[in-house]
């Protein structure tokens, strides 16, 4: 009934919008703003337009040009070479960004988006980058903020967000096709068409794929279940008024990648996820109005189990205002509902869910040219659901699970100081929250004998982030000299998954997670990037994280170890980029280099718990070599880590020397 | 409909005149005019996010009675010769003596230069809701001018947002949020 009230609220709020006579508006116009002002401009920050390089937030933006550059295929690719950003890659398509360390094999401390659509998933709490239905050649750029931006986005931007901005189909004219072939058996293609409707509508159509045998196992084997990856996208704008904005978009991924769940026991990973987008924009005088709804449906297969297979099911609607309300002060308010539910194959079908009503508020206030502070506060309530057959176990009936409910609050504070026009420090703090995934709270999956079962009284972790950050533009070099410091407090922890012996049902044992404990981290980041006028490019940048931690379950409580995350943190990290750009002819070089660090691998189905599994430092290198045959279309050869046959980053799958050809044309 | 060929000459044609136009501006001697070519790019520019927008037109560069006055505006409506894209339309510029301009018909926005009267600019937006711009960030201080373009060493817009107000202008929310207002 709360349901039903609350969508009639959007849907009546959204009518209001469309009403004629009452708007005037345009949406957030990303191409003429950044040639306005020569430099990217961002909403992720704080929920209005900035300009990168005063959001209060440690923010990196990555753009099309660099993109392109890279000579990348997939996204993890690309972010690899941002500093602070640690990836794991456990094969070909199984692939972990984290930000800032607490790397797992699933990472749920980090919320990512495609132009403000969670992609995140709910369920297991991880991203599948392999299902992103998104071209490289549409998108505008990727902008990652380190550092908890829970007030904004809401659960689970923990540790980080990633938003991937594309294209706009209105304003933007992008038309490419991109194909690819290279070692490892990689063929790859993909489409971006751009159609306008008058001057009023726009349409974008994307497809792509690719298919491949995939790196090889630890043990030299070829991969048993080959990738694959198809995907197609279609966004529509549609301009109703010169200042009324509708939009519409749906899109589709299926995807084949190796799932490893021993060292010697493998299965084929494979999800069918598509969503459907609605939403708009408009300017009153009582501010920018826009509303959003959307739907995320996944449907996982495991091979291996049948128990694992699973169809989750997101749906988000919100609104916002976003209104100046005088020449130093701006506000921004917004109300959102979310409804998260995991559908499980294995006993009876039963469907764990949560409803998240959230309000969140954003003020501005520009104290002088020279100083800005930004305040941005969030409440969540949360309530749990349950359907289908239960299974009962200590402390846990469908009574208590269906009348748990969780209140939390997140905060983001930020002052920017313009000290001189080229001095810029930050300081911020910040409360992001990690919610437990689905399965944590409510799964009930046999799994390898036992029944993992979830546990409605846990407390999502709680990220404390303050920070310090200076830059300084190098006006002489064409350079930006960046640099942070920052201390992180975890409370709450959750584990991964650390299940823990909880009662049994019938024979078969419960297993379910606990909060573990806290942590401290502390760490900081200093780089530089700069271009010449003549055309060459350069960055480097440093890391170091150290991470402290209080575990308060004692390690036989605990099957599975990968809690360790003070070992499984690299605490160095080294990124190097330079490339040159010639009329026809573009040359890039990239490399990267972690230090040590302990992941963790289950050595057999019927071992306790998970080993430590050392993972020596290594380098990646990356080169690529561009021509342009014409402006319209061009050729590359691309290779990556061509420093080494075989590295092992992971313990998964090694990641193995590539090399590729990409022909691409574009107009 | 057009076939794909005249498409691709189409886009080839719009492609090959902005790279024209680059070159034509960055060639610029920016040291005549108390604004440059990457001033003029951004007010073609932020006049698309005018609300509403107008739909291309004729900026007058309004200049006072000496002659640094007019050789400034001159230099100023030289910026814009072959016209610049805005989000509505095409914008070219023509210098106006003070005396002239009037209540400022026929124009979609002013420019005044370097020792022109802020003031009768003022009053023409005040008459046809057109945008007044300078140079200057002390005349938009003074409200004797709307907005104030500054690209060294960075970007930066500056509106006065009671002169706005007065002669009722508003931007879009999208640029609304980015411009500096006193």
């Amino acid at each position: 009934m709360q349901k039903t009230s609350f969508l009639r609220t959007i849907l009546m709020a959204g009518a209001a919008l469309a009403a004629p006579g009452t708007v005037f508006a345009q949406a957030v116009d990303y191409g003429t703003l950044e040639q306005i002002y020569g430099q990217p401009v961002t909403t992720s920050a704080t929920g209005k337009p900035q300009l990168a390089s005063r959001v209060p937030a440690d923010m990196v933006i990555i753009g099309a040009d660099e993109i392109r550059q890279s000579g990348a295929d997939n996204i993890p690719d690309i972010l690899q070479f941002v500093t602070g950003i640690d990836i794991r890659r456990y094969s070909w398509g199984d692939v972990q960004v984290g930000i800032r360390g607490y790397d797992t094999p699933s990472y749920p401390r980090m919320l990512v988006l495609i132009d403000g659509r969670q992609v995140y998933h709910d369920d297991y709490g991880y991203t599948a980058w392999n299902t992103l239905p998104v071209q490289l050649d549409e998108i505008r750029q990727i902008e990652i903020v380190k550092g908890p931006a829970t007030a904004l986005f809401g659960f689970n931007a923990a540790a980080g967000v990633i938003n991937i901005v594309t294209f706009d189909p209105l304003l933007d004219n992008v038309n490419s096709a991109t194909a690819r072939g290279g070692t490892q058996g990689y063929a790859s293609g993909s489409l971006v068409a751009t159609q306008h409707l008058g001057t009023t509508a726009g349409v974008r159509i994307s497809a792509g794929g690719y298919l491949s045998n995939g790196y090889q196992l630890l043990s030299g084997s070829a991969d048993p279940f080959p990738p694959q990856q198809g995907t197609w996208n279609i966004s529509g704008r549609w301009q109703v008024t010169p200042t009324v904005l509708l939009r519409a978009e749906t899109g589709y991924a299926n995807a084949h990648t190796l799932t490893q769940i021993t060292l010697d026991t493998f299965g084929d990973e494979a999800n069918d996820a598509s969503y459907w987008r609605f939403g708009g924009a408009a300017d009153t005088r009582l501010g920018a109005l826009d509303f959003d709804i959307y739907r995320n449906m996944t449907i996982a297969n495991f091979e291996q189990g049948g128990p694992l297979n699973n169809t989750a099911d997101v749906l988000v609607a919100k609104v916002s205002d976003l209104l100046k309300l005088n020449a130093d002060n701006t506000v921004r308010v917004g109300l959102e509902y979310r409804n998260s539910g995991i559908q499980f194959s294995g006993y009876g079908g039963g469907t764990d869910s949560y409803d998240v009503y959230a309000a969140n508020g954003m003020w501005d206030w520009q104290i002088s040219r020279m100083l800005e502070l930004t305040n941005a506060v969030r409440e969540d309530y949360l309530q749990l659901h349950d359907t289908g057959i239960f299974l009962p176990s200590p402390g846990r009936s469908r009574e208590i699970y269906d009348s748990t409910t969780l209140a939390a609050l997140s905060f983001n504070c930020g002052l920017v100081i313009r000290a001189t026009d080229n001095d810029i420090f930050r300081i911020t703090a910040a409360r992001g929250l990690q919610l437990p995934s689905l399965i944590d709270f409510g799964g009930q999956i046999l799994y390898f004998g036992g029944l993992v079962a979830g546990a409605p009284d846990l407390h999502p972790t709680s990220v404390y982030n303050a920070e310090l950050s200076y830059d300084r533009r190098l006006s002489g070099l064409g350079a930006t000299l960046t640099s942070s410091v920052f201390f992180q407090r975890n409370t709450n922890l959750l584990p991964f998954p650390g299940y823990t012996l909880s009662g049994f049902y019938g024979r078969e044992p419960i297993f379910s997670v606990n909060n573990i404990g806290s942590s401290n981290e502390t760490g900081f980041e200093v780089g530089a990037r700069g271009k010449t006028s003549g055309g060459l490019r350069w960055n480097l940048s440093y890391r170091y994280a150290s991470i402290s931690q209080d575990i308060t379950a004692s390690a036989a409580e605990i099957q599975n170890t990968q809690i360790q995350y003070a070992d499984g943190t690299p605490r160095h990290e080294i990124v190097w980029g330079l490339g040159y750009s010639l009329p026809q002819w573009e040359f890039d070089v990239q490399a990267r280099w972690q230090s040590a660090y302990m992941d963790f691998m289950r050595p057999s189905l019927s071992s306790p718990g998970a080993v430590p599994f050392p993972i020596a430092d290594y380098v990646t290198l990356n080169l690529r070599v561009a021509y342009n045959i014409t402006t319209y279309f061009s050729i590359a050869g691309v290779g990556e880590q061509v420093n080494l046959t075989n590295q092992i980053e992971t313990a998964g799958e090694t990641v193995d020397r590539r090399f590729f050809a990409v022909a691409r044309l574009h107009y | 409909m057009r076939s794909w060929r005249t498409e691709l000459k189409r886009k080839l044609f719009r492609g090959g005149s902005f790279a024209i136009l680059l070159v034509h501006l960055a060639t610029q001697p920016a040291a005549a005019a108390s604004l440059t070519a990457k001033d003029a790019l951004i007010i073609a520019k932020a006049l698309g996010f005018l609300e509403p927008a107008p739909a291309g037109g004729t900026v007058a560069v309004l200049y006072g009675s000496d002659a640094a006055s007019k050789a400034d505006a001159e230099s100023i409506a030289a910026l814009f010769s072959g016209g610049l894209s805005s989000g509505g339309g095409t914008i070219t510029a023509k210098p106006v003596d003070a005396t002239t301009l009037q209540d400022g018909a026929g124009f979609i926005a002013v420019i005044v230069a370097a020792g022109g009267p802020g003031e009768v600019a003022m009053k023409a937006a005040r008459s046809h809701k057109i945008l007044t711009i300078t140079a200057s960030v002390a005349d938009v201080q003074a409200a004797h001018c709307v907005m104030a373009v500054q690209t060294d060493p960075e970007v930066d817009l500056t509106v006065n947002r009671a002169a706005a107000q007065e002669a009722g202008l508003r931007f879009a929310a999208a640029l609304a949020m980015l411009i500096h207002e006193i």
